[in-house]
């Protein structure tokens, strides 16, 4: 389980395990009553390509499909393809023996570009020495539904009695005003929060709920508001 | 164009046409792609794991294959529970009116696992329904886009923007107690985090 470091209204600080909220699985494919497997296979060899084959028959090779099964090699196709490796072919058409240079491009809403440049690496910031902080964005249960799509949730867990009381604490704060707090990380705990390195940056809100003893104290994350796009011109 | 989604509430049906609402329409989107020494684009390709096989664009296919290797046309495919019981396909739910409930608690909203959002333009909207959802009332539906053999629930919700759709399947977590042994891990969420395509 991975931790984040996370500070209460009052500033006081802990280190939490955090797990993903698992939803049930979805109904397992089949046929005639038995599970099928999914699998990736190979279709063509090299000489099956379309672009092979265009080499060889010209534009209008159906003809020779027909008449010859060119695309099949009968050696090689149907093969399961399992792990495999990337690579990166150039735009010669050779395959690059040295990693190639990565370009990060911007585009607007409409899907124009609008500006290349070197990618900028984002490390995750959650479990710095600086913790993640309450920020004084409140918003109620019913009100943050209506404003966000929250599409990705972790629920904080405890670590032993102590993490299990301060928990507790903050979800029961929470319940007991109807209240989701937003927290930000970085030094004025404004920075949305990123799980892992290059991952997506997130604006979290903390919900939480208490029944007796037990709680459930959940981060819900979202990059999404819920609001119509500008019209394009 | 899709059918729109039909909901009947208080005896009234409304009709809304819908569409999807997506992080790139919103704030626009990053690719990173990978250039060769002359600054030209590459192309990515798959080196099978011996070395043997070179995989480049439309090389490959993939397909549901019985446990005898044969390969299964899709028309024949069904699904089955985690029992083993053959489930029925559950017919898309657009453009056949779907009774509303609700108002409903927003923690349902919370725990719900979104899989889509959508915008939702009334065709004449019901005046009951019209006057929950600007109150801050949200309502639950079955939903379906297209036929499948899980139903999805759409949660209505109106904010000074507009209407939306909130689509997914219901993902409560677990209660934690003293004593209570940790949840089980979702590693599937931690392979959804890769998305360099974000800013």
């Amino acid at each position: 389980m991975r931790l984040i470091h996370l500070t209460d209204a009052e500033n006081r600080d802990s280190n939490v395990q955090f797990v993903g909220i698992a939803s049930a699985p979805p109904p397992t494919r089949a046929a005639g009553g038995q599970a099928v497997l999914f699998r990736r296979y190979l279709a063509a060899s090299d000489d099956g390509t379309h672009e092979a084959l265009q080499k060889v028959h010209g534009d209008d090779y159906g003809k020779a499909l027909l008449e010859g099964d060119p695309e099949v090699d009968i050696e090689s196709v149907g093969r399961a393809i399992g792990a495999t490796n990337t690579v990166y072919i150039s735009a010669s058409g050779e395959v690059l023996r040295v990693a190639p240079r990565i370009v990060e491009v911007l585009f607007g809403p409409d899907g124009v570009e609008r500006e290349r440049r070197d990618p900028v690496e984002t490390p995750s910031n959650i479990s710095d020495a600086t913790p993640v902080r309450w920020g004084k964005v409140r918003l109620k249960r019913k009100d943050a539904v209506r404003r966000l799509a929250f599409t990705r949730t972790v629920q904080l867990v405890h670590v032993d009695g102590l993490t299990c009381q301060y928990l507790h604490g903050l979800a029961k704060q929470l319940d007991e005003a109807d209240e989701m707090v937003l927290i930000g990380a970085g030094a004025a705990g404004r920075d949305p929060l990123v799980f892992q390195v290059n991952g997506v940056p997130w604006r979290g809100f903390l919900e939480g709920r208490v029944d007796g003893p037990r709680y459930q104290l959940l981060l819900r994350l979202s990059n999404l508001e819920l609001k119509a796009p500008e019209a394009k011109a | 164009m899709a059918k729109n989604i039909v909901v009947a509430y208080a005896g009234a049906e409304t009709s809304f046409a819908l569409e999807k609402l997506e992080r790139a329409k919103l704030y626009g989107y990053r690719r990173r792609i990978a250039v060769d020494a002359d600054g030209r684009p590459c192309t990515r390709a798959a080196l099978t794991e011996d070395g043997q096989v070179l995989l480049r664009t439309g090389m490959t296919a993939q397909g549901y294959f019985d446990p005898n290797g044969r390969q299964v046309e899709t028309s024949a495919l069904t699904a089955i529970d985690a029992a083993g019981n053959v489930l029925s396909l559950s017919p898309s739910t657009l453009g056949v009116a779907q009774a509303l409930e609700g108002p409903v608690d927003p923690r349902e909203v919370l725990d719900l696992a979104i899989s889509s959002v959508y915008r939702l333009v009334p065709e004449g909207i019901a005046p009951d329904l019209a006057e929950e959802l600007s109150a801050g009332h949200v309502f639950r539906a079955p939903f379906n886009y297209r036929p499948d053999y899980q139903r999805e629930v759409a949660y209505l919700v109106q904010n000074d923007t507009g209407i939306f759709a909130l689509v997914g399947v219901p993902a409560p977590p677990p209660w934690l107690g003293p004593d209570a042994p940790p949840p089980a891990e979702d590693t599937a969420a931690d392979d959804a985090e890769l998305d360099f395509e974000m800013f």
